[in-house]
């Protein structure tokens, strides 16, 4: 079972999620996982749900579905928490627009610095976010 | 990536598509003619069919070239057959002016006249096909016999003028819309080039900004655990920096790409090196 103060973490690129994951337990303290798709995050289930931020990449590869899928999965089971979108896109993109329009969620452009991670995390406030 | 087509081979392939029909004109055009003349004494048939065989000969040309074709031999080919066409018109229309029965002097100049405005490959050759109609058609005039040139109708051959003026007209008019189309598929091309470089920036961008993210979080936990080797980190913290600052540059080029559904989940490998 997942705790509100872990973190999720999906990106399709697996150098920097572990490198994430690494990052959150060493300097943050907290636990997080790590996941590479929308089908992981299907077989994480209820401990993404209980998650206390949600960091989620926008483009996870072709053909496949996006951050913005996980997003929709991530609501439509009743995740209450903060859902961040990091992208390495352009603004003007059609997926980080439709990202921006969701409304309910940040978006924010890679690279993000550890002063912006630690605003990110800091305040993801646990104790709100438990799933209805 | 397939290069956009250059500005002068859009002008060639534009010449000889005219050039073509007008080619074709002649070949079609000019044994109609032995129709109407069928019934008119002592009129030869040979003008008509070499003209008519020329146009045929001149597409040929035309043809095996459709691969390379070039403004230069648009127009080398349209003069060609216009003088072929001259030539079998000056000899015709003598057979005309001294058949019985009243003729309309000039129709097929005139006729020429309007289509070399239509089809010329530039405004030079168009008006030198368009000056050769309206030319030969006078001149012939002038050659005839006293008595046939009574027998031709009011205001002609002097009419053929105004169809000259007409006909220049339209040639400039037409040259006005071809250096019209010229300057906008200029404009189009400049475009399409400035959207694939930027496309190609700023994949360029988006496959960095991953593996920079890694490298700078990285020594981030590096600092943490290793404080001794803040010298070598900071050193990897004012490249990374550097290349940040790199990718931002790129940024001017967002605004100037016109997204389609290809790009929702790109493939930035691909966008970089075009396949």
């Amino acid at each position: 079972m997942g705790h509100p103060s872990d973190v999720l973490f999906l990106d399709d690129d697996d150098d920097l999620r572990a490198t994430f994951t690494d990052l959150v337990r060493t300097v943050f303290a907290r636990e997080c996982h790590g996941i590479g798709s929308h089908r992981d995050l299907i077989a994480l289930g209820e401990r993404a749900l209980h998650c206390g931020v949600a960091i989620l990449d926008i483009n996870l590869g072709p053909e496949v579905p996006s951050g913005i899928d996980a997003y929709g999965w991530l609501r439509k089971h009743g995740y209450g928490g903060r859902i961040v979108f990091l992208t390495g896109h352009a603004a003007s993109h059609p997926l980080v627009m439709e990202a921006r329009r969701l409304g309910d969620a940040e978006v924010v452009s890679k690279p993000v610095s550890l002063l912006a991670l630690t605003s990110l995390l800091e305040d993801a406030t646990p104790a709100e976010h438990a799933p209805q | 990536m397939i290069p956009p087509p250059s500005e002068d081979g859009h002008q060639a392939r534009n010449a000889w598509r005219g050039s073509l029909w007008a080619c074709g004109l002649n070949a079609v055009g000019m044994p109609l003619d032995l129709l109407i003349a069928r019934d008119v004494a002592n009129m030869p048939r040979w003008p008509a069919l070499a003209s008519g065989a020329a146009g045929v000969l001149l597409m040929l040309v035309l043809f095996a070239q459709r691969r390379r074709p070039t403004a230069r031999l648009a127009r080398a080919t349209f003069l060609v057959n216009i003088a072929v066409m001259l030539v079998a018109l000056w000899i015709t229309s003598g057979a005309y002016a001294a058949a019985p029965g009243r003729w309309i002097p000039f129709q097929a100049n005139k006729l020429g006249a309007l289509a070399a405005a239509m089809l010329a490959p530039d405004l030079v050759t168009g008006s030198l096909a368009i000056g050769g109609f309206v030319g030969m058609a006078l001149l012939r005039y002038l050659t005839l016999h006293d008595a046939l040139q009574e027998r031709f109708a009011i205001g002609e051959p002097w009419t053929i003028l105004i169809y000259a003026v007409f006909a220049l007209a339209l040639l400039a008019y037409r040259a006005q819309r071809i250096a019209l189309a010229r300057r906008m598929f200029r404009v189009r091309t400049e475009s399409i080039a400035t959207q694939r470089l930027a496309r190609a920036f700023l994949a360029l961008r988006d496959f960095t900004n991953t593996p920079l993210q890694t490298i700078e979080l990285a020594a981030v936990i590096l600092r943490r655990q290793h404080p001794e080797l803040a010298p070598i980190l900071d050193r990897i913290d004012r490249s990374v920096d550097r290349l940040y600052r790199l990718n931002n540059t790129f940024s001017v080029y967002e605004s100037q790409i016109e997204w389609t559904e290809e790009d929702l989940t790109p493939d930035p490998t691909a966008l970089v090196i075009g396949h």
